[in-house]
């Protein structure tokens, strides 16, 4: 079929010139609506105590997805689609305690708290709020924290922001010994 | 989004009671972003430097660290040519405990004893190991080159 360039005698090259069909762009409301319940909201709710894993997880997951409907071909992107994929699967690199474990931690009555006492994260004093909800970790008797402030951090890291100890490791009793009990030989039997 | 207080609180005490030989100020249209000043320590390769840098802080911080980086160029094994430093306070053992005033002091630190065991300019940390009068000489010219107040 000729065509416009043919007939006027114009080089092929002004082809060129339209435009190319615009690419889809990925849909990412699914990743920035996961993102908008990040582990820094805090929350006293034990039924979310999914997270972080499996919603950091979800995020690289569907970041991935979104992306991958509007590539074809570019090597960089693709490989950085798999890692993500690779990401979301293993949940890798989020390793923190569960809800579980932030219930569980001491917590300081307010008439403990003096005036100078501040939490090492938010540099403010307890006593600021009439209400002050202060943990204690198991690491040292004067790591103490706003409960809102450690949650995030715990739910992301197993150390205590003071002195970088492992706090799992410490909670975790040893294994129960073997119980050999072997069954009563009953020769009454068989 | 609002800044939080921390920030705030972080932001005030660095200009009230500013730490010897570091300044950090904020931008007006961005509270999270700084300019940074950290003269070299004395009795290092970079004493009578003046060398600036940039500091962000992100989204999340403190439960991330802030984003680091020399302006200024600079020979030294754990600072590469982008001016990115290689600092463990800044990647692994980051804690929401440590604060600006905290890791610039590190920062100072790490230019008055430079660990070429621990290296992020590849190159430089060689020389450091193999010619260490002389990677100290070329660290002194750079100061004065590039880190003149």
């Amino acid at each position: 079929m000729a065509t416009y360039e043919d007939d006027h005698n114009l080089p092929a090259s002004s082809t060129s010139l339209k435009p190319a069909p615009r690419r889809p762009r990925p849909d990412l409301s699914n990743f920035f609506s996961s993102l908008s319940i990040s582990p820094s909201t805090t929350t006293t709710d034990p039924t979310e105590s999914t997270y972080p894993t499996d919603q950091t997880s979800s995020a690289f997951t569907s970041l991935a997805r979104a992306w991958q409907q509007s590539i074809e071909g570019n090597e960089v992107l693709e490989s950085l689609i798999e890692q993500l994929i690779e990401e979301g699967r293993g949940g890798a690199g989020v390793k923190g305690v569960d809800q579980h474990f932030l219930d569980e931690l001491e917590r300081v009555p307010k008439k403990e708290l003096v005036e100078a006492d501040i939490c090492p994260i938010c540099n403010t004093s307890f006593l600021l709020d009439q209400y002050p909800l202060v943990v204690r970790l198991p690491c040292h008797k004067s790591h103490v924290f706003d409960l809102e402030c450690i949650s995030p951090w715990l739910k992301l890291h197993t150390t205590c922001p003071l002195d970088r100890i492992d706090l799992t490791k410490k909670k975790t009793p040893p294994p129960p010994p073997v119980e050999e009990e072997e069954e009563e030989w009953d020769d009454n039997y068989g | 989004m609002a800044l939080p207080k921390r920030i705030i609180k972080e932001t005030e005490r660095l200009v009230a009671e500013p730490v010897p030989g570091i300044q950090a100020i904020p931008h007006d249209d961005n509270l999270r972003y700084f300019d940074v000043s950290i003269h070299g320590p004395a009795q290092s390769p970079y004493e009578g430097g003046v060398f600036k840098l940039e500091l962000f802080l992100p989204e999340d911080y403190p439960m991330t660290p802030p984003k680091i980086r020399f302006l200024t160029k600079i020979y030294h094994p754990n600072i590469d040519r982008l001016g990115r430093i290689c600092l463990d306070v800044l990647k692994a053992n980051w804690s929401p405990a440590l604060q600006i005033r905290t890791i610039l002091l590190s920062i100072q630190a790490l230019l008055g004893a430079p660990n070429p065991d621990d290296p992020l300019a590849n190159d430089v940390a060689q020389r450091w190991k193999e010619d260490e009068p002389g990677a100290i000489a070329t660290a002194r010219e750079w100061t004065q080159t590039h880190a003149a107040p």
